[in-house]
């Protein structure tokens, strides 16, 4: 009876401990995923914009990555209200491998970028 | 300080519910654990949603999830002279030895998948839900038809128990849904086997935690910090209290079914469909017993009365209800190519994922077991019927959308299937395919 209880003990503190070691490395920067990555590229953009608001959002990524980059950006993003298409405030993200959106109708308010995407936090020109 | 707070106010929950519990329904002994579990995760879905609603501070909320249950607590404490008079012994540590190495299996295979914000619906609808509930000002900006692909009327409860920790930490961390996913993922089999072993099936009871901890697809959707396990759970405590309620249980543990049926309407919109049909087969097999009945339709009552306010006050109109397909509703009934497309579905996911329930219903079959008649047959065929007319009036591509959800919809009654067929398999004393009976 008390051996079983040790097997107890043993097999759940192997278990605490491979919990506790797994979450740990998930903290870890190389655990990062494009997530963490777009949260720290828009770091800038959330401050300029107020909770409340609502802006538009495109991007120069092929179709099937556009919903990849655009829920990843609501959730980043949020509270404020990430809608699609056109809105008076928009949020642009290109992709470096895919030709640039035109810029000329917009009026830039900020922008920044990382290693493989930049943004463009916009507003349509009067 | 919030911190501290937040891990006394969980597991005074917990712990509060599962004396109460134990204090009403002693004859469960362990099983109450798992149950208190899910009222605990209910009732934070609950009173987080409902702070919100009526702008009570995240404080006063922790006070209050304190203050209740110890009210209730600490009298006993002082009554009983100790903590010893409600923590069931459960049966044999053999049987926790062997709970225990199934849980680590599962929770090793379970680690492996675990990734930063999950996969694809975790990140575009549940913690996204959940990252506006965590703004007391702003929570109600999800309900806005611009974020119409991220399904802003799916029900809260997952949203609202990852938002309260969230608050609680202080901070926005992708480490909470996890830490939600594993619990679930492994509250599923703890329930299954101390529910199996409450009536002595032990040999069931440990061949399903390992069946669940070598699944790889369970693990795969537990894993992805999706709703669908915490659905999952809810419906198979839902039948560990049926049978519970069937076995003679007092008034208490009939209005927790209730509740905890209810409550599954607030994780997942199919929960709606559950609790439905469960309602309607539980009040058609208990009609001449109308108290039975009354209590639970009364646990029900608070979920739903919750539910129907978010729908009617916030929810935005649901993709596949508001379509308006309403023409096209006929020519998709008569295509016999729609049928065929479900049925070959059906038919690969069965096989693929779900072949050890297509097993242990042979098993019943081959067995002659009756259960053509009873309740939980009856529940889960009219709720794959209602899935088969979601399928077959989709306004989706029916190809798409039966590969993105059918595994994750059977994977919502597969815990409570394994139960209740290994239940019925073990039980029948006479029959000519009885499992063998594990002793310590």
């Amino acid at each position: 009876m008390k051996l079983l209880k040790i097997a107890i003990v043993l097999v759940l503190s192997s278990l605490c401990f491979s919990v506790l070691n797994k979450y740990r490395k998930l903290t870890l920067p190389k655990s990062y995923t494009e997530v963490d990555s777009l949260d720290i590229m828009l770091a800038d953009a959330k401050m300029k914009l107020p909770a409340n608001s609502t802006i538009g959002f495109r991007t120069n990524a092929p179709v099937g990555r556009q919903d990849v980059l655009y829920f990843k950006s609501a959730l980043v993003l949020a509270p404020i209200v990430v809608g699609r298409g056109e809105n008076d405030t928009m949020l642009l993200i290109q992709d470096h491998q895919f030709p640039a959106l035109p810029l000329d109708q917009y009026e830039c308010i900020h922008n920044g970028g990382g290693k493989y995407l930049n943004y463009s936090l916009v507003r349509i020109k009067e | 300080m919030l911190n501290f707070a937040l891990v006394a106010a969980i597991l005074t929950l917990f712990f509060g519910a599962g004396f109460y519990l134990n204090k009403k329904h002693p004859l469960a002994g362990c099983l109450n654990y798992p149950i208190a579990f899910a009222v605990t995760v209910a009732l934070i879905g609950y009173l987080y949603y409902l702070s919100l609603l009526f702008v009570v501070s995240y404080d006063f909320l922790l006070i209050c999830i304190i203050l209740i249950p110890a009210s209730f607590l600490i009298p006993s404490l002082l009554r009983e002279k100790g903590l010893a008079f409600s923590l069931p012994k459960c049966r044999g540590a053999g049987n926790m030895l062997i709970l225990a190495i199934g849980i680590l299996i599962l929770t090793l295979r379970f680690n492996k998948q675990l990734h930063r914000w999950g996969d694809w619906d975790a990140w575009a609808i549940w913690t996204l839900h959940a990252k506006f509930l965590f703004y007391p000002e702003y929570w109600s900006n999800m309900f806005t038809n611009k974020l119409s692909g991220s399904h802003p009327d799916y029900p809260l409860m997952l949203p609202s128990l990852i938002a309260f920790m969230w608050r609680g930490v202080g901070f926005v961390t992708p480490i909470v849904p996890m830490i939600v996913a594993s619990l679930v993922c492994v509250a599923v089999p703890v329930t299954l086997f101390l529910a199996l072993n409450r009536f002595d099936r032990r040999f069931s009871a440990i061949f399903s935690v390992f069946v669940l901890a070598l699944d790889a697809k369970f693990i795969n959707i537990a894993g992805s910090q999706y709703a669908d396990t915490l659905v999952a759970f809810f419906i198979l405590v839902t039948f560990v209290l049926y049978r519970e309620v069937k076995n003679g249980s007092g008034p208490t543990v009939v209005f927790l079914l209730g509740f905890i049926a209810g409550s599954t309407t607030w994780v997942k919109n199919e929960g709606l469909l559950f609790f439905l049909v469960f309602s309607c087969a539980f009040i058609f097999f208990h009609y001449r017993r109308p108290e039975t009945a009354i209590r639970y339709l009364a646990g029900g009552l608070a979920p739903v009365l919750i539910l129907m306010h978010f729908k009617v006050a916030f929810a935005p109109e649901n993709d596949l209800i508001n379509s308006g397909r309403g023409s096209d509703i006929l020519s998709m009934i008569v295509n016999p190519a729609r049928y065929m497309l479900i049925a070959k579905h059906v038919f690969v996911t069965s096989i693929n994922y779900y072949w050890i329930l297509l097993v242990l219903l042979a098993g019943l079959v081959i067995q002659r077991t009756s259960f053509l008649t009873t309740l939980p047959f009856i529940v889960f065929a009219l709720m794959l019927s209602g899935y088969f007319v979601i399928y077959l009036t989709t306004p989706n591509d029916l190809d798409w959308h039966l590969g993105a959800s059918l595994d994750r919809l059977l994977h919502h009654i597969y815990p409570a299937c394994l139960y209740l067929a290994l239940l019925r398999l073990s039980s029948n004393s006479g029959g000519r395919l009885n499992m063998p009976d594990y002793q310590v």
